[in-house]
């Protein structure tokens, strides 16, 4: 990097932190911090919805499956999650528009009462640790700088924490928006000179092995389906729900998912097709360095310190919002409903902003962990889906009553199985270099089979069932006249004319 | 030029055009956004 490229990334940082600076003084309640007092418009929605959920965790991991496999990275890996953002987009928002919400655990509560609200707040608070991001800052200081991947995670962590407590959702959304243009942009261009330089697809195709070029790749057909059920975790995403309650109506949500996923597909195609660049270039990195290697060759000097404050941005952005949402999970989610019930809303506030203190120090725990972006992901999406997906879809659809045993038990079964998998895993598997994971083998009947860490869905996600459906037998409804039910929303005039427009 | 680069190429047209579009757009909305929320202050 030139000192101008190091310049760029600065006024970059400077510039996000004053942007987050000006609109902190404009947060009077939790409300405002945390979903920006519903005012967020279609394209803020649009930026922050696309540049917070594919904040770094996406780039790297992405082209970390391309650059060792190929477009399989795209095709097995990213394409399900656009079929689920539109399902999510066409059916849930709308769905979850009609109360006050201002959490995914909010809604468990609604359903299913006080216990299941905690065991989605924990999962949600897990899956929320932006660990890929801090993850992410360490591979680019340590690509930019040099600086040890540990040292980088700690760094991250430290500086990203210091930008959440200035703002909240508003500033967040605000920032998200710059570096979203300058990400895409910097990202096309980058490819273009790539594909440039390598004779176009032609020129890579005949530098790298046919396998390259099949769709389904050569991964196993169970991570391929584990794939495509980590993509479920769209469904319950917290930060989609965060923005949904945020939105000024279902008709911003609705137009900002159908451009997000177009944006989306664009960003994953080229980001797998920079992973197979490095590949084609013979490149021997780390595999979730690939990407980074390749960008940083490609360009000029000005447009790199351009592309890694895109980057680096990028990361800020995901965190602040995943940290936010983690903090409010501990305090508003668990603390407030089980401890004190009456805290008010300054006090809420407070606490949240402690939370993100330690959820970001618990971030560098996990983020030292795992071996790769794509196993960190899969975790995390599997401790979510495990424990919220059954019972929050069963109570949005099913024509029966909501009962409490039900979603506690599909909710704990689900987050019990998924650690426990995850325990055996790491205390009797051993770790595999050629994949990137841990695979424990086991001797089953003469058969061998090997599970991978990543394989835990395919237990915990049964479990949920099987839970839910032993609760809904043995439980009771809820009474209807219970208290601590959070009743219909109080909709704003604007918001009520739009969402009534498209219905 | 094969079915992959026409892919390819659409998609670095599709994420720099978009993105840029959708920028300008935010640009118009965030001045309102900004103004709604003086207003709120400054009630006068």
């Amino acid at each position: 990097m030139h000192a101008i490229d190091f310049a760029v990334v600065g006024v970059y940082v400077a510039l996000m932190l004053g942007v987050g600076l000006l609109v902190s003084s404009r947060i009077h309640g939790f409300r405002d911090y945390f979903v920006a007092g519903g005012r967020l418009t279609t394209p803020l929605l649009v930026c922050t919805l696309v540049s917070t959920y594919y904040g770094l965790d996406v780039l790297f991991g992405n082209s970390e499956v391309s650059y060792q496999e190929g477009v399989v990275g795209f095709f097995g890996y990213t394409r399900p999650y656009y079929l689920v953002i539109l399902i999510a987009a066409l059916v849930v928002a709308r769905k979850l528009r009609d109360h006050d919400f201002l959490s995914l655990p909010d809604v468990a509560d609604h359903y299913y009462g006080r216990g299941t609200r905690v065991v989605v707040a924990i999962a949600s608070a897990f899956y929320s640790l932006p660990l890929i991001s801090v993850m992410g800052i360490g591979v680019l200081l340590d690509v930019m700088a040099g600086v040890p991947f540990p040292v980088g995670v700690i760094v991250g962590a430290v500086v990203s924490v210091a930008y959440t407590l200035l703002g909240g959702l508003l500033a967040d959304a605000l920032t998200d928006t710059l570096q979203f243009v300058l990400m895409c942009v910097t990202l096309g261009i980058a490819a273009a000179l790539t594909l440039r330089e390598l004779g176009g697809m032609s020129g890579m195709q005949a530098a790298l092995p046919a396998t390259y070029f099949e769709p389904m790749g050569t991964y196993p057909a169970w991570v391929l389906v584990v794939f495509a059920g980590s993509a479920l975790s769209a469904l319950i995403e917290p930060a989609f729900y965060q923005r949904i309650f945020a939105a000024v109506s279902y008709r911003a949500v609705l137009a900002a998912l159908l451009l997000g996923i177009v944006l989306w597909a664009a960003y994953d195609w080229v980001a797998t097709v920079l992973g197979m660049a490095a590949a084609a270039r013979g490149l021997e990195v780390e595999p979730r360095y690939a990407l980074l290697t390749v960008v940083i060759d490609a360009l000029p000097a000005g447009l790199t310190g351009l592309f890694i404050a895109g980057a680096l941005a990028a990361a800020m952005s995901t965190i602040d919002s995943y940290l936010l949402i983690a903090g409010g999970n501990l305090a508003y989610d668990i603390y407030r409903p089980l401890f004190r019930p009456d805290m008010d809303d300054a006090s809420t506030l407070r606490l949240t902003r402690w939370m993100i203190v330690f959820s970001a120090a618990a971030c560098v725990v996990f983020a030292l962990f795992f071996q790769t972006v794509v196993s960190a992901w899969i975790a995390m999406s599997t401790v979510l889906v495990a424990s919220a997906l059954v019972p929050l879809l069963i109570a949005l659809y099913a024509p029966w009553e909501p009962r409490p045993a039900a979603g506690l038990a599909s909710s704990l079964a689900g987050l019990g199985v998924a650690i426990a998998y995850y325990a055996l895993v790491t205390a009797f598997g051993a770790d595999d270099p050629e994949w990137g994971t841990r695979i424990w083998t086991v001797d089953v009947g003469g058969r061998t089979l090997a599970l991978w860490q990543d394989y835990a869905l395919l237990f915990a996600l049964p479990a949920s069932i099987i839970g839910y459906a032993v609760g809904h037998r043995v439980g009771r409804p809820r009474a209807a006249d219970d208290a601590s039910r959070i009743g219909p929303r109080v909709v704003p005039a604007e918001a009520r004319v739009n969402d009534e427009e498209i219905s | 030029m094969n079915g992959w680069d026409i892919v390819t190429w659409s998609a670095i047209v599709v994420l720099v055009a978009g993105s840029v579009a959708v920028f300008v757009w935010f640009l118009g909305a965030a001045r309102e956004l900004l103004r709604d929320g003086r207003d709120e202050q400054d009630p006068s």
